[in-house]
């Protein structure tokens, strides 16, 4: 996944909107606008599935998006 | 797409969903139509009471960087003052708790600390931790606390201490790592915690009588996670308007859009402009991680504000195991900021990053002073990157007001 080299992690504004390609008990593979993908904790979102669009920030979805 | 007087990003986010799906930029695009920006600034110019001042805060860092980054302020009225707050973990974090950890890595050779890329270059009084791996302490970056877990289990033979860092936004993903670590039996992992928390924070800068505020713009990623309930005193009972607000530079016009009119119609209540992301109740699951893994602390030193109470989060006695304050002796660095530096007023909203007296000269990105200058959420990072010398303000016609 690209993130924006000039944000701070710490803050959390680097939190970005994945798409759930795969789901694999508490973590999820996870697709960026830019097509890079990424392995994501989800237990703090369950249940996730295939499409759904989740707010991710350090490695970590935080919310589920409407 | 085209403005018209009720299209707002939100409407506009959903009459092209579709399109922007397909294309994968959904709530990218939508969020920085500069039509919609001239609509928003009018209703906001068209809004404002010709003869009154505003000082709206925005508590989050990444608000912070978002306004210099886009030229948010220079789509606002002159009277409208954009004061930026202290929600910048990295900005906040005193020089002796960076001294404290540098001190356990390098008398600890079997030590890998870990930490966020930001923190590197932020100076405690025995240098970063950058001078520090360049004396040989064996420190690295990791993207998330699960990588420096990764860290430990396939360094068996080493000890892996994670500085945690970050308000509530970040809280829970060391939450998870510290279960995970916890299901798993790693043993040779632990947590320098120093996480703290938003409303301590907003009740200092409201307690100070350095600074008068109109609003605020809350912090988007943090209510996420705690919901939108814990303003609700901001507005009740010190009678300030507060938005919670994206971070796309439409989201911060709406927010200001918001906080006009409530001021206009004399009202004072929280109203989410996030709400294709925050929930009024934030989320439950990731609340009760970190009441699982992390308790209050009494108090907690921050840089600029100084000590408040119940601002941070330790380890949890359930996992004492992995708190690295049990684990080691920490040996609780007290360091003076230096003299030259006026990162406490900058992060109280009282001097603009650029009436710093060291800003932009001795004090740059590259060569740091303060905090503020290291994390580009910092203000004066955020200015000195983005910021104009002389600020274009963008021509609008404005009706008439009554």
């Amino acid at each position: 996944m690209s993130v924006e080299p000039d944000v701070c992690i710490t803050c959390g504004d680097v939190a970005v909107a994945l798409e759930v390609v795969s789901v694999d008990g508490n973590d999820a593979m996870c697709r960026a606008a830019d097509g890079g993908t990424e392995r994501v904790a989800v237990e703090l979102v369950a249940p996730v599935a295939p499409g759904d669009r989740v707010l991710v920030h350090a490695r970590v979805a935080l919310e589920k998006l409407l | 797409m085209t403005a018209d007087d009720t299209e707002t990003p939100k409407a506009a986010a959903a009459s092209t969903e579709a399109s922007e799906a397909s294309r994968g930029m959904k709530y990218v695009d939508e969020y920085r139509d500069p039509e919609l920006a001239r609509h928003l600034s009018r209703r906001i110019a068209e809004r404002v009471d010709p003869g009154r001042h505003y000082k709206v805060m925005e508590v989050c860092g990444g608000h912070t960087h978002a306004i210099y980054r886009y030229g948010v302020q220079d789509y606002l009225p002159e009277s409208i003052e954009l004061v930026h707050g202290p929600g910048c973990p990295v900005c906040v974090i005193p020089m002796g708790r960076i001294d404290d950890a540098t001190v356990l890595a390098e008398a600890d050779p079997n030590m890998i600390l870990t930490c966020f890329g930001d923190l590197m270059r932020v100076p405690g009084g025995r240098g970063s931790f950058l001078d520090a791996r360049a004396r040989g302490a064996d420190i690295r970056v990791v993207y998330s606390p699960l990588d420096a877990l990764r860290l430990a289990v396939e360094n068996p033979d080493r000890h892996v201490m994670f500085y945690a860092i970050g308000f509530e936004t970040t809280a829970p993903s060391t939450a998870l790592t510290l279960q995970r670590a916890k299901a798993e039996g790693v043993t040779n992992f632990s947590v320098f915690c120093n996480h703290v928390t938003i409303i301590p924070a907003i009740k200092a800068i409201l307690d100070s009588p350095d600074l008068r505020l109109d609003a605020f713009i809350g912090p988007g990623h943090v209510s996420t996670v705690i919901g939108n309930r814990p303003y609700e005193w901001i507005a009740r009972e010190e009678g300030l308007p507060i938005v919670v607000a994206g971070f796309e530079p439409l989201d911060l016009l709406e927010s200001v859009a918001m906080i006009i009119d409530q001021l206009a119609d004399g009202r004072s209540v929280v109203e989410n402009q996030y709400a294709r992301v925050v929930r009024d109740e934030g989320n439950p699951v990731a609340l009760a991680a970190i009441a699982d893994t992390m308790t209050l602390r009494p108090w907690f030193e921050w840089r600029g504000l100084g000590s408040i109470n119940h601002s941070a989060l330790q380890v949890s006695a359930r996992y004492a195991d992995f708190d690295a304050e049990l684990r080691y002796d920490v040996p609780g660095v007290r360091v003076a900021d230096p003299k030259a530096c006026q990162c406490g007023e900058v992060l109280k909203g009282v001097l603009k990053p650029w009436e710093c007296k060291v800003f932009g000269t001795a004090c740059t990105p590259e060569t740091p002073i303060g905090t503020c200058m290291v994390s580009s959420e910092g203000a004066c990072a955020a200015y000195y990157n983005f910021g104009k010398a002389a600020r274009q303000r963008v021509e609008l016609k404005v009706k008439a007001t009554s």
